[in-house]
């Protein structure tokens, strides 16, 4: 592009002036005409400019005029004029001078810029052509999506394991040490914080590395411009399938947080529209539901946990789209289809700040909220946990199979019998997770960590400064297995050969429940849990948003019915299984 | 010329691009920015930023733990490309 200096009188003060068309310029002059009998305020105010700045309607101007001697004949002037126009146009004066603004800069452009390019490709455009092609443009928004989850789980998982034999090994064991110095080792104070608040939170901060991965491959969609890519690809395929384009973008959203996710749902003017994406969107898999997938995937999909991870990711999209199809053509009937224009950002090349700005301000969001609601929540579980029922024993020296928590959601395990896990504990991880998702993970860590805690009460003691050296050295190795790890994005293993990872004591408890729960099917079980948590209702500030967007009506209509097709696909998945001898 | 682009707009079916919009009516694209920023500011366009916006304070309330910041600043808002929309009233 080049910029040719023109000699013409473009900028010069005198003798510029924008032609704003016959009628315009007529009521300019005869309001120029009206200012000239006031010399106090034509010497204030060139007559032309202020012609204008009525005809647009400037309140300040209006305003400043009104006090001055004369300035209501001019005010009264301006509307008669207004008012001329206004039925010459059809339209608002300010509109019309803004047009006529527009067309002179527009014209200006033309003449003084010299595109080098004439049809006008940026490089940005040139790599849109293949990224928002017709029928390229999916492919390539899976194979994104795809490249995310095997970076989110594969890529993770020395981490993961780090911070799990962190929070298992030296800081409980610190924890217990300082318990005994006060003396209260052995006692329920110990339980609580151990059984409790370690295994519960400890439990949810396990996944942060999981997380940051997560957030880290966002982040580069962000920065880069992909994902605004990513929501044209897929609105376009709404479109397509008789859906609202513009409901993918709260989709999109949904993928961090359904919370925000419903409250951008305003950006659709229908009502219709709105509601049936409000609907929708929490089949977005969000941040929080991932711990329980790379749990699951890890304990009974180890060789293909990403695989898993992407294919209930995809499954929640299909969910929705299929779920909106029958909606639109049945509930929510309507042709309307609204246009819109979406500006596109530059493809940038991301920067490690912006990226570690967006990566640390989530997973921090996510650390906040596992000392909050799931702090709260695991301690409330621990307490009914150690209330014992039937005369089973005293607070907190009981089998936790005889606490009132197991009791309680005993009585709801048969209902999930259908689905291979008709176990307290597993029943008791999906009524938490109505509090919010990571509470399933951290549910499962306190009902099973029992177990856990004995087998670790055999572990040696060790010192302090052992359990730092310990530490710092699985640190160092935990980031070379990392660096090992990149190349499993591209089906390149190079830990084959090595020795597999000992199941944890939680993940040996969880997989020996779900076999027993599920008839010796805990793959198909645990595939079946991973749905239903995946499709019933992702947590309590989203119902209030829910409630507060869609109205209390549709509030219940969504829990209900997430519920119920949460129970039907678990059934399809875990039925369909063992009928077609799947594992 | 704002009539043409808001014509252009209400007859396009579906989403259309503003790169591909400025080719179409030879309007340089960040002259139909400012276009699209004035018509919004008008009325005859809803910019869908400003409306998100909105939802930042009932977002806060919905309290997602000591994490909520509002709308505005929530982490896990992706950043959404920038979209103008007709509105209802103005259809016809």
């Amino acid at each position: 592009m080049k910029i040719h200096q023109h000699k013409r009188a473009y900028t010069q003060r005198e003798g510029f002036s924008i032609d704003y068309g016959r009628e315009v310029e007529n009521e300019i002059v005869k309001l120029q005409e009206e200012i000239s009998r006031h010399a106090h305020i034509e010497s204030q105010y060139p007559s032309r400019w202020l012609a204008i700045k009525l005809l647009e309607g400037d309140s300040d101007i209006k305003i400043r005029l009104k006090v001055l001697e004369g300035g209501t004949d001019i005010l009264s002037a301006a509307e008669k004029s207004i008012a001329h126009l206004e039925e010459v146009y059809g339209d608002d004066v300010d509109v019309v001078i803004a047009d006529h603004r527009y067309g002179w800069i527009n014209g200006l452009v033309r003449e003084t810029v010299k595109r080098t390019n004439p049809d006008r490709l940026t490089s940005s455009d040139k790599v849109d052509r293949i990224v928002t092609h017709r029928l390229l443009g999916i492919p390539i928004f899976l194979l994104a999506m795809w490249i995310v989850f095997k970076l989110t789980a594969d890529v993770s998982a020395p981490f993961l394991d780090w911070v799990d034999g962190v929070i298992g090994g030296p800081i409980t064991n610190w924890i217990v040490a300082i318990l005994g110095v006060l003396g209260l080792g052995g006692s329920w104070v110990e339980s609580l914080f151990v059984d409790g608040i370690v295994a519960g939170v400890g439990g949810v901060l396990v996944f942060v590395p999981v997380m940051m991965f997560l957030y880290l491959a966002l982040a580069l969609l962000e920065d880069s411009g992909y994902m605004a890519r990513a929501a044209f690809v897929m609105d376009r395929l709404m479109h397509a399938l008789g859906l609202h384009g513009k409901s993918f973008l709260p989709m999109l959203v949904g993928f961090g947080c359904t919370v925000p996710a419903l409250y951008a749902t305003r950006t659709l003017e229908n009502e219709k529209d709105r509601i049936l994406t409000g609907l929708l969107v929490p089949f977005m898999s969000c941040g929080a539901r991932l711990p329980v997938y790379v749990l699951f995937a890890a304990i009974f999909f180890p060789e293909n946990e990403s695989g898993v991870v992407f294919g209930l990711y995809l499954l929640g999209i299909l969910t929705a789209i299929v779920l909106g199809i029958i909606l639109k053509n049945t509930l929510f009937k309507g042709k309307e289809q609204s246009t819109f224009v979406m500006e596109l950002p530059p493809y940038r090349l991301p920067t490690l700040r912006g990226i570690w700005f967006h990566m640390w301000e989530r997973t921090s969001a996510f650390v906040r909220k596992a000392w909050t609601i799931i702090m709260a929540t695991s301690i409330l579980l621990w307490v009914l946990m150690a209330i014992p029922v039937n005369g089973s024993g005293s607070f907190a020296e009981i089998d936790v199979s005889n606490s009132a928590f197991a009791t309680a959601n005993e009585a709801i395990a048969p209902v999930l019998a259908p689905l291979g896990f008709n176990s307290w504990e597993a029943s008791s991880a999906l009524v938490t997770g109505f509090v919010a998702k990571e509470v399933v993970v951290s549910t499962m860590a306190q009902v099973y960590a029992v177990k856990e805690a004995d087998a670790e009460a055999d572990a040696d003691a060790t010192t302090f400064f052992e359990d730092v050296g310990e530490i710092i050295t699985s640190f160092v190795g935990a980031t070379g297995d990392t660096i090992k790890s990149i190349p499993l994005i591209v089906g390149v293993n190079l830990f084959e050969g090595e020795e597999e990872n000992e199941p944890t004591a939680l993940m040996q408890a969880v997989r020996d429940g779900f076999e027993e729960s599920s008839g010796g099917h805990g793959a198909l079980a645990s595939m079946a849990f991973m749905v239903f948590v995946l499709i019933y209702t992702p947590c309590m500030v989203a119902i209030a948003a829910e409630r507060q967007e869609l109205g209390a009506k549709w509030m219940w209509v969504s829990i209900i019915g997430q519920f119920g097709l949460a129970w039907l696909m678990a059934f399809v998945v875990f039925q369909g299984g063992v009928l077609l001898g799947l594992g | 010329m704002l009539k043409q682009l808001l014509v252009e707009i209400k007859n396009s079916h579906g989403t259309i691009l503003l790169n591909d919009l400025s080719r179409k009516l030879d309007i340089d694209s960040s002259s139909l920015e400012g276009m699209l920023t004035y018509l919004a500011q008008k009325g005859h366009l809803r910019d869908d930023d400003a409306e998100l916006a909105s939802a930042s304070i009932e977002c806060f309330s919905g309290s997602c733990g000591d994490s909520c910041s509002g709308m505005a600043a929530c982490p896990f808002i992706a950043k959404m490309p920038k979209t103008y929309v007709i509105p209802v009233q103005s259809k016809d």
